[in-house]
Parts: structure tokens; sequence; C-alpha cells
């Protein structure tokens, strides 16, 4: 079982969307690639339509390995530490990787990737909030273009762009960066309360434009069309209408031939070799005895914390403080999504949300990153507003109360059995810059509870001035729009949503700078050349955007460039 | 209906099927969650949509690891229950059930201990109770879809039409659908 066909070229550890994505690319390029994956290849009829099993705020059935590595955090150095709080964050495992996720796959805007240039010229270096690490990455929209366009195409990317080759399109997103194409797909259908905060939008003048859906909209690669069901986000799609990296990449990277998949297997340490190259990895097989895969090239493209978390396991003499960590940057600038939300009541009338899924929405960047004027504001950045379809009864009777709610008794019922077809949210998706003291490193005490024991992932993190300030500013916008669309009572969720997001960025951040980053603009350990991560714990910000789209496209160029030295005689 | 004997019945009509829970235990249980969801003229309760047998099926497999939480919460609670008003929480009348849970969320019984401490035993007899009337009745709760029913939520639907999307249409359907609709690939084992 443990037995390689034959020695890989590389492994690629963790086979969601960065690992499938760079399995892909590799394979293609005739490069033998193995995958050693922790979750079970699931059939899209396992996915069960039940919130208990299913969802991460419930029993999230489909992350047994992440659900025994749960992370532990405190809010800064010498304060106590307890639980991670999650909100969307309990993460899957198994091929696919975030089979669950909302499928909502938009683009970066081009200035994303310069915060720290553009805000320097804008607003000058004093905008820049204290203790923060606002850096521009170390590649830009332009290098990205051609990737993104390439993962829409092979996703089936429902959606209006905002432009063709910079022709802008009526009704999409007029932010957007240049886009050689527009999406595969028309759009999914405008529900109607999306047609309502368009509307609203509208009139404020304001630009909204349906959430780009990696959903079928029709039929397209050979699975079929949504049937708004409505169970999506923190479910796996039973009719396969959801386009997640096992129904895409993955069986076309098989078909190459190129691409074995070790399912179930959990590996635990990057292995070193004399020239202090990564020489491969130790992992668990599905029988769970020890084994050992050698390789000339591992990629990391577990999700953020267990890629930080492998590294610093993957200690030795060589490497006292963890492979790749030689400047203590391992686990450095993390940010976690922050889902902050306005909440009302439509008086008289009923949304329908629980038809359709969580994709089925709409959005405007208006107060999204420098897309308006900040001067005089005291913040930098902002974040994307939007309502959305989906929900179901546990959801919604555990979602925030008004305040003059009671939790429980017959108060709560009244107002659930009332409200809960009435009420609805303004979603925000904030971004939020890094900071020294965010970051990630092994919980001196707490460890798994799978049999192994290892040490878990420490979350220290806490908000800072400059994302509160984001939060209550697109609140006040929020209130504003909710108005304009016939709400009468309003109230708001939290401004903590969690440390774990699911949109859970930064950590070995990728930078030119050696000593101040972990991987360069290639996705390579600036200390160990044969050691790749693809990863949303490479970002060095995080947008107000969903990641996963950029994380297929900066894992896609880095697999690129890795085939095309491979070919060149590297590496061996 | 609350004129019951020292010990008394259960109500769920679950007894026979317990799996963790001890009928004392038990009866404390399901007197709290009919507080906390209780039933009314806007229709059934907790207790109707047979709550307790949720948790008690939780309890006894996929959340074994909260056994000694509820062990030791559900003795905590008739203790104070004992101290305040000299009977089991289970024998109380329904207003002394309400200041003792009102208390207990407000972290205001200092007799109630702390392992665990009471206002995360009230958060997770909450969270409980609704997953108990809202969850899809698979799992033992949501008896003949009373919470369902309280919402008109028709299930997991496979689909709906766009004009079903719209505002303040009206969606009705033959039945109610479950996720035992959607049968699993026979190779995997269903859910106890």
């Amino acid at each position: 079982m443990s037995q390689p066909r034959g020695q890989p070229d590389v492994i690629v550890v963790g086979l969601g969307p960065a690992g499938a994505t760079a399995s892909y690319a590799l394979a293609k390029a005739g490069i033998r690639v193995v995958a050693i994956e922790a979750g079970p290849h699931r059939k899209k009829e396992e996915y069960r339509l039940d919130e208990i099993t299913e969802s991460v705020f419930q029993r999230a059935r489909l992350g047994p390995k992440f659900n025994q590595e749960l992370q532990t955090w405190r809010r800064a150095e010498g304060e106590p530490t307890g639980p991670a709080l999650y909100s969307l964050g309990k993460m899957n495992n198994g091929v696919g990787g975030t089979v669950v996720y909302s499928a909502w796959l938009r683009r970066y805007l081009p200035g994303d990737f310069k915060r720290r240039s553009d805000t320097i010229a804008r607003y000058g270096e004093d905008a820049l909030p204290p203790g923060s690490s606002v850096v521009d990455w170390p590649i830009g929209y332009d290098d990205l273009e051609s990737y993104y366009t390439a993962v829409e195409q092979m996703t089936g990317i429902a959606g209006i762009p905002g432009n063709i080759r910079g022709q802008p399109v009526k009704g999409g997103n007029p932010f957007e960066g240049f886009r050689s194409e527009g999406y595969p797909l028309p759009p999914l259908r405008t529900a109607g309360l999306s047609e309502l905060f368009r509307q609203a939008c509208e009139a404020s003048g304001y630009h909204p434009y349906p959430v780009p859906a990696g959903i079928n909209s029709i039929a397209y690669g050979g699975r079929p069309a949504c049937t708004y069901c409505g169970y999506n986000a923190f479910f796996g799609c039973h009719n396969g209408a959801k386009s997640t990296v096992d129904l895409t990449f993955v069986p076309k990277a098989i078909e190459t031939g190129n691409l074995e998949i070790r399912t179930e297997s959990r590996v635990l340490r990057v292995t070193t070799n004399a020239r202090g190259h990564a020489g491969g990895v130790d992992y668990l097989d599905a029988e769970g005895n020890l084994s050992h895969l050698d390789a000339p090239i591992v990629v990391l493209a577990a999700y953020t914390f267990e890629n930080v978390r492998l590294l610093l396991l993957s200690s030795s003499d060589r490497f006292p403080k963890g492979l790749a960590n030689r400047h203590g940057q391992v686990g450095k600038y993390f940010a976690p999504k922050q889902l902050p939300r306005v909440l009302g009541i439509l008086p008289g009338r009923t949304v329908n949300r629980f038809t359709g899924p969580s994709a089925q929405g709409m959005l405007i960047d208006d107060f999204l990153s420098d897309n308006f004027d900040h001067a005089g504001l005291g913040f930098i950045g902002g974040a994307s507003l939007g309502v959305i379809q989906q929900s179901q009864p546990i959801s919604v009777a555990k979602d925030t109360l008004p305040p003059d709610v009671p939790s429980w008794g017959r108060g709560y019922k009244e107002h659930l059995v009332k409200n809960w077809n009435r009420y609805f949210a303004i979603e925000a998706q904030p971004e939020g810059l890094m900071y020294e003291a965010n970051f990630l490193d092994l919980d001196p005490v707490a460890r798994d509870r799978s049999g192994v024991g290892l040490p878990v992932i420490r979350i220290t993190f806490q908000q800072y001035r400059n994302e509160l300030a984001v939060i209550d500013y697109v609140r006040q916008r929020s209130v504003e729009l909710l108005k304009k669309m016939g709400v009468e009572k309003i109230w708001t969720g939290p401004t903590l949503t969690g440390v774990g997001s699911s949109h859970d960025l930064g950590g070995l951040r990728m930078g030119a700078d050696e000593a101040a980053s972990v991987v360069n603009a290639d996705l390579m350990t600036h200390e160990v050349p044969n050691l790749y991560v693809m990863s949303g714990a490479v970002f060095p910000s995080c947008p107000g955007i969903n990641p996963t789209l950029t994380i297929q496209a900066v894992s896609w160029r880095a697999a690129d460039l890795l085939a095309r030295e491979w070919s060149r005689g590297r590496g061996l | 209906m609350e004129n019951r004997q020292s010990g008394g019945d259960l109500r769920s009509k679950t007894a026979l099927a317990l799996g963790f829970f001890t009928h004392e235990e038990a009866l404390a249980v399901e007197a709290a969650m009919g507080r906390i969801f209780p039933d009314d003229e806007l229709g059934p309760g907790a207790i109707e949509a047979g709550a307790l047998c949720y948790l008690d099926r939780a309890l006894a497999g996929a959340e074994i690891h909260l056994q000694g939480f509820y062990r030791s919460g559900v003795r905590q609670l008739d203790v104070v229950a004992r101290t305040r008003f000299g009977r089991s929480f289970a024998e109380c009348a329904p207003a002394q059930q309400d200041d003792l849970i009102e208390a207990m969320a407000r972290d205001a019984l200092p007799a109630f201990g702390k392992a665990p401490a009471a206002p995360a035993f009230f958060e997770s007899l909450r969270s409980h109770t609704i997953e108990g009337v809202f969850s899809d009745p698979v799992h033992g709760g949501n008896r003949d879809f009373a919470g369902w029913r309280l919402l008109g939520y028709p299930g997991p639907q496979p689909s709906y039409s766009h004009e079903e999307q719209q505002l303040d249409a009206v969606i009705v359907r033959d039945r109610i659908f479950t996720a035992a609709d959607y049968p699993l690939p026979s190779s995997e084992e269903g859910e106890p």
C-alpha cells in the first residue's frame, strides 16, 4: 500500500484547491506527482442535506482530522489561552479540500496587490496604522490575470464580468481589473432579496453585481445545473453542480496518468537530507502505519494552520526552529477574515432565503479596498457588502437576536416563528491588515486528539483600531441600505466573529526579502530550495474578498514556473 | 399537565429508549427544555418535538465527550433547585424553573459550581434544545416535523423554482423532505 510506483518527482501535501490546481499543472507537464491527502475521496452521493452532521457550526463531519487538531487562541502574548472561536472556519479533509465552500470565486482587485505603495502615494506614510505590516505583494494582478482566467474557465464560474478586454460590461463589477475573458457561464438567477438590494444600491449610486459563483447556472463540464436546493455553504453538493476541485482539476490531473493519490494519509513532517534540502515526508498511511516517501520536490498545500504546523514540527538539529524558519518568520502576520453582519426584518414580507445557494447573492465593492476616498476617515481598507440566499432552521434559530428579544422562552419562540422568513443580513467581508502581534505558533501545552499527540497551532490574534473602524464604517453604510430596502428593525452581529474563518491567511508570507518573509514570489521557501508552499498562508495581505480563486491562481502560476524549471533539468 | 407525581413520568415518550440519561436526569433535562422552548398557542415546544431524545442520542454517540458535562450540570441544577425551592428541578413549578434558568444564564447562581459553569451549561442546553427541535428527524428530535412545521420549512427539498425565490412567494409542497430521502451510497454505513 505504501509502496510508490517508483519515486515521484513531486509530493503534494493536501489535495484541496491549491494542491489540486498545482497537481494538475505539474501532471500535465509530465511531472509524476504523488498527492498525500488526510481525508477520503468522497463521492457526491455521500454529501448529506443535514445541518447536524455536515455544517461547521455543528458536527463538521467532513473535517475529522481538523476537528482532532483544533487550534487554541489567546488575544495577545501573556494573556490566557483558550479554545479558538470559529465562524465558518472548521475545514474539511478529503480530496477537493473545501468542498463545503460557498463557491464565491472573485478575483482580488489590482490595488489589493500593492496596498502599501498605493496607500503611501494617496494618503502618505502616516496612514499606515501603528503595529501593522502593510506590504505590497511580490507579484501583481497582471502576473495572475491569465491564471485567473484559466481557473475560471476550468471551474466554470457563473457571473457577469466587470469588463471584457477593458470594455465595461453592464451589470458587472466596475472595480474589477482588466479581464482577458468573461465568465464561462451566465449568472445564477436573481432572487427577490437580491433584486431588492440591487434597487437600493442603484438608488444610492452604487454598483451592484451578482456574486461570481462556482456553481453551474447551466450544465457545464459534464455536470448538471444547480437545482437551487439551498444546501451550499457548509455542505458538499450532492448533485455535482457546485464546482469543487475534486470534480474539476483532480479528474483532469488523473487523466494525465501522472497523479497518484494516497487518501486517508496524514503527513507528520517534512524530512531533510544531508544537503539541507527537503528529502520527502513521513506520514501515517491509511492503515495507520508510519511510512516515508522520498521526492526531489515537496509542496505543502494543506490549510494555512497545517502548513505552518508542519514546518514547525519538521525541526531538526539543522533546523532547530523548524523548516524555513531561520529568520523566525514562520507563523508571522496572520489574519483571519471577520464576517460582521447587520441584520434586519422586512415587515410583512417573506424573503424565502431558504431557497437557493449562498452563492446566489448580490454585492457591491463601492466600499471595498481603496475604491472610495479615505481622506479624513482615519482608516485604510474597506469591505464588500452583500445579501445572500440560503438559510437552514438551526442556523436561523442560533442566529444573533435583536437586543429586545430574549434568548429562550416564549419571547424567543415568538420571534423565531414570526420572523425567521422575514429577516436577512447585509454581510460584510472586511479587509484585515496584518500585524506584528498577530501570529501562529505551536501551543506549548495542547496536543492533537488524533492519537498522534503532536502540538496544535496556537493563534495569537486580536482586532486593532483600523479594522474596528472599517467595520464601524461599513455598518453605517449597511444600515442606510437596509432602510432603503424597507427594513424597520435593525441590529448588528458580533464584531469579532472568529479566529478561524476559512479565509485565514498569512503565516508564511511571500516576499522578496528573506528576513521578512518565508517564500519567494514563486512560492519556494527562501531557506529550503526544493520546498514549496501553495496556500493562503503565503498571502501577505487579507483583502475583503474570498481567497480561493487567488489561492488557485498563485498556485497554478507557481506550479507552471516549477514545471518549467524542472524541464530545464533542475532539482535532480 | 404540571401535576405529576414526585419522580414522575417523562412526557417525551422516550423512557424506553434512553441511551445515556438516567430517568431522574431525563426528567430535569426535559423540564428545562420545555421552558427554553415552551409549548404554547403558536405550536408544540421542545418536549413535544422530542428534543430530549435528540440530546440523549447525541450524548450516547456523536457527542459522547459531553457526557460528564451533562451529568455534572444536571446534578448541579438539582442542587440549586433544592437549595432555593426545596425540590428537584423537575418538581419545581414552571415559574420557579424559569427563575433558575434565568439565573443560570446570568451566572447568578453561586451554588451552581464551576464544572460546568452555569452560563456554559445554559448555553449548551439551549443549543441542544434548538437542535432537538429543528434538526432533521433522523437524529431523534423534530418529531413529526414539529419544529419544521412551526416555521413552515419544507425540509431539504430537491429544488425550487425562480418564482418561488421571489419575495412573498408562497411555497407549497406535497410533503416535507428529510435527509433520509437522499440515499447514501451502499458502501457507507448510515448514522445510527
